[in-house]
């Protein structure tokens, strides 16, 4: 074969391997500047006492996004359960104190840090905007959040596969997709990574199933925006 | 005595035009390096105590997806180039398949991980 061609074949398979890549998993955002009203905007993350592994991705994958899409952002990582919660408190308090839309990232198996929540004034209540929840069966709190002040609550109805969904929902919220939007696509998303899953897996993922199971709902504003003041 | 030298010489001459072979093999290989750091960097950051500060582990993290992308991808595409230019279509087609591959996925993998990790895309 002549060189030239050996040299294009060459450069050419990385970009088809990048290509295949990008069309199995997720696609490219080319606008990724923060919407208006950054200054507006606080996000606070928990993670609870998980393996080392997933520790570290979850931080990984989600403090670029809420340091660069909020103008403040803080995220926990539990040692054990109930620890940070001082912090944790704190923190969001001052968010709150200084913020108008602090959104909540509460990425933990089933859990209650709305009891951590509820201590707090209603009156700085009212300036949570959007809490997702990774926790099994955890949208079940999604009134008692709205009733804390909440705009907008995204929970699970069952034992889920929320990090699929979670992967897809941030990225879109955060590039300014409207939350109903963010949602469905999410889920649609979601469905179809499953479904690859269950091929993938010979049936032992049951695609259909984890996928009811795993479909994210929300609960108060499914208008809401992530630019400030577009509720 | 200059027959012997002639020999190794053309040896490794031999040997030198085998690098086409030897790439594929260290491009396949090289695959177990990046998940095997990055569960060490992770045990180490979030061991009780920590073993790597936070700033560390943002900046250790990002350079091994650096490292792991470009490595991948660097050897996969010289793998492909030599097989295509040394090798026989049947045996270049079938180290392609069984080494360059894994290793162009493998590293087209982590440089969409790094660069959603850097939100950037």
């Amino acid at each position: 074969m002549k060189k030239s061609k050996a040299i294009g074949i060459a450069v050419l398979f990385p970009c088809l391997a990048y290509a295949v890549v990008v069309a199995l998993t997720e696609r490219v955002f080319w606008n990724t500047h923060a919407p208006l009203g950054k200054e507006r905007r606080s996000a606070l993350a928990i993670r609870d006492n998980v393996s080392p592994f997933q520790k570290w991705g979850s931080k990984q994958f989600t403090l670029p996004y809420l340091e660069r899409y909020y103008d403040a952002a803080w995220y926990f990582t539990q040692t054990h359960r109930g620890d940070c919660k001082d912090a944790f408190i704190s923190t969001l308090n001052t968010a709150l104190q200084r913020y108008p839309e602090v959104d909540l990232f509460l990425l933990a198996h089933s859990n209650q840090y709305i009891d951590w929540v509820a201590g707090l004034p209603s009156e700085r209540r009212s300036h949570i905007r959007l809490v997702y929840n990774t926790g099994c069966r955890d949208l079940r709190q999604g009134p008692s959040w709205v009733d804390l002040g909440a705009k907008a609550y995204v929970g699970h109805p069952d034992v889920s596969a929320s990090p699929v969904f979670y992967f897809f929902f941030l990225r879109r919220w955060t590039r300014g997709t409207p939350l109903h939007d963010a949602m469905e696509e999410s889920n649609n998303l979601m469905r179809l990574n499953l479904a690859r899953a269950e091929v993938l897996s010979f049936g032992n993922v049951n695609a259909a199933k984890l996928s009811r199971a795993s479909e994210a709902f929300c609960y108060g504003d499914e208008q809401l925006r992530f630019q400030s003041g577009q509720e | 005595m200059e027959m012997n030298n002639c020999d190794s010489k053309a040896a490794r001459n031999e040997q030198s035009r085998r690098w086409y072979l030897v790439t594929p093999a260290l491009a396949l290989l090289f695959q177990l390096a990046p998940p095997l750091l990055l569960w060490l960097i992770s045990t180490a950051a979030y061991a009780n105590p920590r073993n790597l500060s936070e700033s560390c582990e943002r900046r250790i993290s990002i350079l091994t997806l650096v490292g792991a992308a470009g490595i991948s991808l660097f050897l996969g595409s010289v793998s492909v180039f030599g097989l295509l230019i040394h090798a026989r279509p049947r045996v270049a087609a079938l180290l392609i398949c069984i080494c360059c591959a894994p290793a162009l996925f493998g590293g087209a993998v982590y440089l969409h991980c790094l660069l959603v990790f850097l939100a950037l895309i």
